[in-house]
């Protein structure tokens, strides 16, 4: 009897272990690119908020911006940053560039908003800015090196990715969706709220 | 369970004999064999109807083509059929079966490889090959002498000795069960290797114009696709400028027009803050970072491209890749321009690398290289639908919103460039100029982590396979006895496989008693 | 000699190969032919023949027409496999590389493998009963690889790589290897049928071995391809597509089908270990994965679209 049993319940764990493994395999992770949109990596919606104690310092990014100058994180020390990272070609990025310029006028001197252009040429960029009446220094860096520099947890794993670092200079917030001005004013808030003296 | 025959039909199973006739059902060698063919089957439709994984352009066009099958396709797993539940179904039901059916002989091998030969039946008559001699040798030589033989043809061998005679039994080919069970367990080895390699795993395909540079964030790719358990963390964050791309083809001679040369130079950073390494990639030869592999998969034309809106701003100005079509390298691309104004802008078109004037006009490229570069585009203008915050290819203008300008005579407007050329767009909306050529690489960068494992047991498989298709196991015995003064020998063979000349093999064995030169007194 | 020297050899080498495969052929269907008439059994005891050719005299029968028919189509194919090894040899020369390097050098090196198996089982097993079926398998395949002849010359960059050498040579003999298994698995079905209905006493069928005689023969021939194909498709062929292509396995429409033909293949072998499948119906299963193994090679080139269809054939 128990060489009967043996001989069934060996097979069925080697199996059950095999199996979970190849469904387990046949599903894929929520990064794979939407299907079909051809070109680049939609994001899936995602707002992450850091814990004061496990934020880690921002990048100091830095590089030439859209206007012929130059720009560098921290140039804007003591100061919230918005890091918004955008394409003239994305979608998803002129759906929010109005939502972006409208918080940046609410928040004047309270908040910086530096933007991060990828993948773009810088005519077509600029002629972007002037759709929008963007204001805020952009960096042009279409090889998108300097994202390779914020934290591994938090990469920038689609376009649209808007960091928000606050007045230490720290990573306190990443938003992975097309944002809305209330959206963002939310996470602004709660990230100064929660940092010393803010 | 006693079973009574009875007239009506059979009382069923109590549900323990009923799982365990299933097992032995789904364990049977039939059932393998109809789960393989039924395997072979399913798999047919995966290579006739587009697959979202190996060509998502075709699936594109595809559901284009037919827009009321695709729908139904794509409910039924048609564009991913080798991740679909049912095949999935076959091939975990196949290897359940074979499972369930080495394990218990790996313990009955277990013990019948260290099993002494079998003793010989009664009648060796009744066995398929079998012969007997008459000699005078007595029993204990004859045995002897059988036994050397058969050991020399390396069996296993007992003899049995009683006072009327005695017996040799032999038996080899023990290992052909073990190469049989060594090729199934290696192929489950190798299954779950892939599967569990695959769960870390992760491709991602991009483009890359000379000039450019590329960096290894999700956010440069063009498509990406991982396993379940694959971290964005696990990037190696390294980047790569590439400086120049040379592509030769075949000038002259029989093979005019093929590709013989595709190499991409440039610098490579494994890592924010590193050393740039220059890097010479060629198909074949990818480049190895940090446990990631890239691959040079294809490339193509990028001609650069300035427009300007009505308003007189220049609102683009860049390398637009085309992606080519076949193998003159004609190609098609998109340009869309929407900060233009007072209208957005986009085009469509064909670049020829080398052109050919056609009679009726339509774009033909006689050489891949770009020995005389032309642009073709169509242009729009209107809405874009850039705006919607809906996901757009970069490479297809969604005609919806557009109007398509047209020229004097009312057709689409078509203008033809080469390079260094502008043509104005009419009502004074703006102008698009073809102001120079790049060429662009096709990069695939994956990783594919344990891979070792399947390796090593593929070949193991193999070499269980070949033993377990060589090697034949076999009984063989001799028996001698007094009869009469004279010894009376008896030798049989059994083959447990089919296919081999067991009669001739019988008839060299008692050539091989009979002949040895010794002091024997045969008549 | 030029390479160019060398192309022009090849290509009437092969030309020629293909006259004497046609030659051999024709041979053989004579054979087929003569041999309708029933069989001469050697029988000491009768004096005379045994049917349509009986003859009052007590001289030895007349040569038996179909055999000789017989011999001059092997020497015949001895005679166009040496062709056709030359005409191999020489594209390799002319080419500076291994001759298999597209469809049109994967046919003839492929029946060079399958003249080769057949000839070299001829030796060990005598199985010119197979004869008929090599030879016109081999004009039919020559004269198509016609169609898709390209001129010598050097190769596409994706196949720049010493696993050309090994995965597509692996291919080839096991392809060559099962093209003289579904012969014989078709002699098989043939002499099997023939067998059940009336013991096949008469005609040609009688000439040819015991239908379980051609089954063993089939069952070696498989036996060797097999693994060779194993290797080709599973091994040698994944790991170059991890090297080219970045993936080791893609379902691309030419490996699914090389993974098609292989499944079929084992399902060949477990049939002739299962009950009720060992004789015809294992042998039809090695039709079709011989089946199977022409739409990978002819199917999937021409008219499917993947990563293995370059530019051309």
């Amino acid at each position: 009897m128990s060489v009967v049993r043996g001989a069934v319940t060996r097979p069925v764990v080697a199996v059950v272990v095999a199996a979970v493994a190849l469904s387990a395999a046949g599903c894929t992770s929520g990064l794979s690119a939407t299907q079909g949109t051809g070109g680049y990596v939609s994001s899936n919606g995602a707002i992450t908020v850091v814990s004061e104690s496990e934020r880690k310092p921002a990048p100091d990014i830095s590089g030439p911006t859209l206007d012929a100058g130059s720009v560098s994180l921290s140039d804007f020390a003591g100061t919230v940053v918005v890091v918004n990272t955008w394409g003239s070609w994305c979608t998803e990025c002129r759906a929010e560039a109005a939502d972006l310029v409208e918080v940046d006028e609410q928040l004047g001197d309270e908040v910086q908003f530096l933007g991060l252009n990828i993948r773009d040429n810088e005519t077509a960029a600029r002629a972007y800015e002037t759709t929008y009446g963007v204001t805020y220094p952009s960096i042009f860096d279409p090889s998108s090196s300097l994202l390779l520099e914020f934290p591994p947890e938090l990469a920038a794993i689609a376009i649209p990715v808007t960091y928000v670092v606050d007045v230490e200079g720290r990573v306190a917030a990443r938003i992975l969706s097309t944002t809305s001005a209330s959206t963002l004013m939310g996470v602004i808030e709660d990230v100064q709220g929660s940092s010393p003296g803010g | 369970m006693a079973s009574t025959r009875s007239a009506g039909p059979a009382p069923a199973l109590p549900s323990r004999q009923f799982l365990r006739w299933t097992w032995r059902q789904l364990t049977s060698m039939r059932t393998a064999l109809l789960l393989l063919l039924l395997l072979a089957l399913a798999a047919v439709p995966g290579s006739l109807i587009p697959q979202s994984k190996v060509d998502p352009l075709a699936v594109k066009l595809f559901a284009d083509k037919h827009p009321t099958l695709a729908p139904v396709l794509d409910r039924i797993g048609g564009f991913s059929v080798y991740s679909s539940p049912w095949f999935s179904a076959v091939y975990l039901l196949l290897m359940v079966s074979l499972v369930g059916c080495f394990v218990p002989r790996i313990a009955v091998y277990a013990r019948a490889v260290r099993a002494r030969p079998p003793a010989a039946p009664r009648n060796f008559e009744r066995l398929p090959a079998s012969a007997s001699y008459v000699t005078d040798q007595p029993v204990p030589e004859v045995l002897d002498r059988a036994q050397r033989l058969l050991r020399a043809q390396r069996y296993r061998v007992d003899t049995d000795s009683d006072t009327t005679g005695g017996a040799v039994r032999a038996q080899r080919g023990y290992l052909r069960e073990a190469g049989n069970l060594l090729f199934h367990v290696c192929l489950v080895v190798v299954l779950v290797g892939v599967a569990v390699g695959s769960l870390f795993g992760y491709k991602g395909g991009v483009i890359v114009t000379e000039g450019e540079g590329f960096s290894n964030t999700l956010t440069q790719y063009d498509e990406f696709s991982a396993g379940a358990l694959f971290d964005s963390a696990d990037l190696p964050p390294f980047r790569l400028q590439l400086d120049s791309f040379q592509a030769d083809f075949q000038l002259d001679g029989p093979q005019r027009g093929a590709p013989r040369l595709f190499e991409a130079r440039g610098d490579v950073v494994s890592r924010p803050g590193a050393a740039p390494v220059p890097f010479d990639l060629r198909v074949n030869h990818p480049l190895a970072i940090g446990g990631t592999s890239v691959f040079l998969i294809g490339q193509g034309y990028a001609p650069v491209i300035t427009v300007r809106d009505g308003d007189g701003n220049v609102v683009f100005s860049g390398a637009v890749p085309f992606l080519p079509v076949d193998s003159s390298y004609i190609s098609n691309g998109v340009v869309k321009a929407p900060d233009a104004a007072p209208e957005q802008l986009g085009f469509e078109g064909f670049f020829l690398p080398t052109a050919v004037d056609t009679a009726d006009g339509t774009p033909v490229s006689a050489f891949p290289a770009a020995l005389r570069p032309r642009l073709g585009l169509f242009a729009f203008h209107g809405d874009l639908g850039l705006d919607t915050g809906a996901p757009q290819s970069v490479y297809v203008l969604e005609r919806d919103g557009l109007t398509q300008f047209t020229d004097a005579n009312n057709k689409p407007l078509r203008m033809l460039l080469e390079p260094g050329a502008r043509a104005q767009l009419p009502d004074g909306l703006g102008s698009i100029s073809f102001d120079g050529l790049r060429q662009f690489v096709k990069l695939q960068i994956s990783a594919s982590p344990g891979t070792t494992v399947p390796l090593v047991a593929g070949v193991l498989a193999i070499g269980g396979l070949v033993v377990s298709l060589t090697l034949r196991p076999r009984r063989a015995w001799v028996r001698a006895r007094r009869e009469h003064g004279r010894t009376v020998v008896e030798v049989a063979r059994l083959d447990r496989v089919s296919g081999t000349d067991l009669g001739s093999d019988v008839q060299a064995l008692v050539r091989s008693l009979q002949d040895e030169p010794t002091t024997s007194r045969s008549s | 000699m030029s390479t160019q020297d060398w192309a022009t050899l090849s290509n009437q080498a092969v030309a020629t190969a293909t006259v004497i495969f046609a030659l051999a052929w024709l041979a053989h269907l004579a054979e087929w032919a003569f041999g309708r008439q029933p069989a001469r059994i050697p029988q000491p005891a009768l004096v005379g023949a045994d049917g349509a050719e009986a003859r009052p005299d007590a001289t030895p029968s007349p040569p038996d027409r179909s055999a000789v028919s017989g011999r001059a189509g092997l020497s015949l194919t001895v005679l166009a496999f040496g062709v056709l090894l030359v005409g191999v040899v020489a594209r390799g020369v002319a080419a500076e590389r291994v001759p298999w390097g597209n469809m049109y050098e994967f046919a003839t090196t492929g029946l060079l493998v399958a003249t080769g198996v057949y000839l070299g089982l001829v030796r060990a097993y005598g199985v010119q009963w197979l004869g008929p079926l090599i030879t016109g398998f081999c004009v039919v395949v020559l004269g198509l690889a016609f169609l898709v002849y390209v001129d010598a010359g050097p190769l596409v960059p994706a196949l720049h790589s010493y696993w050309l050498v090994l995965h597509v040579s692996a291919a080839a003999i096991a392809g060559g290897a099962f093209a003289v298994g579904a012969g014989a698995s078709a002699v098989y079905l043939v002499k099997a049928r023939a067998e059940a209905r009336d013991g096949a006493t008469t005609g040609y069928l009688a000439r040819l071995p015991s239908a379980a005689a051609i089954d063993k023969v089939a069952y070696r021939v498989h036996a060797f391809a097999f693994p060779i194909w194993t290797f080709a498709a599973l091994i040698a062929g994944p790991i170059w597509a991890q090297y080219a292509w970045g993936r080791y396995w893609g379902w691309d429409p030419k490996e699914v089908w090389a993974f098609i033909t292989w499944v079929v293949y084992a399902s060949y072998l477990h049939a002739r270990a299962t009950a009720g499948w060992r004789g015809r119906a294992a042998a039809i299963v090695a039709l079709v994965g011989f089946a199977t193994f022409l739409f990978n090679f002819v199917g999937i080139n021409l008219f499917g679209s993947g990563l293995h269809s370059y530019a051309g054939v």
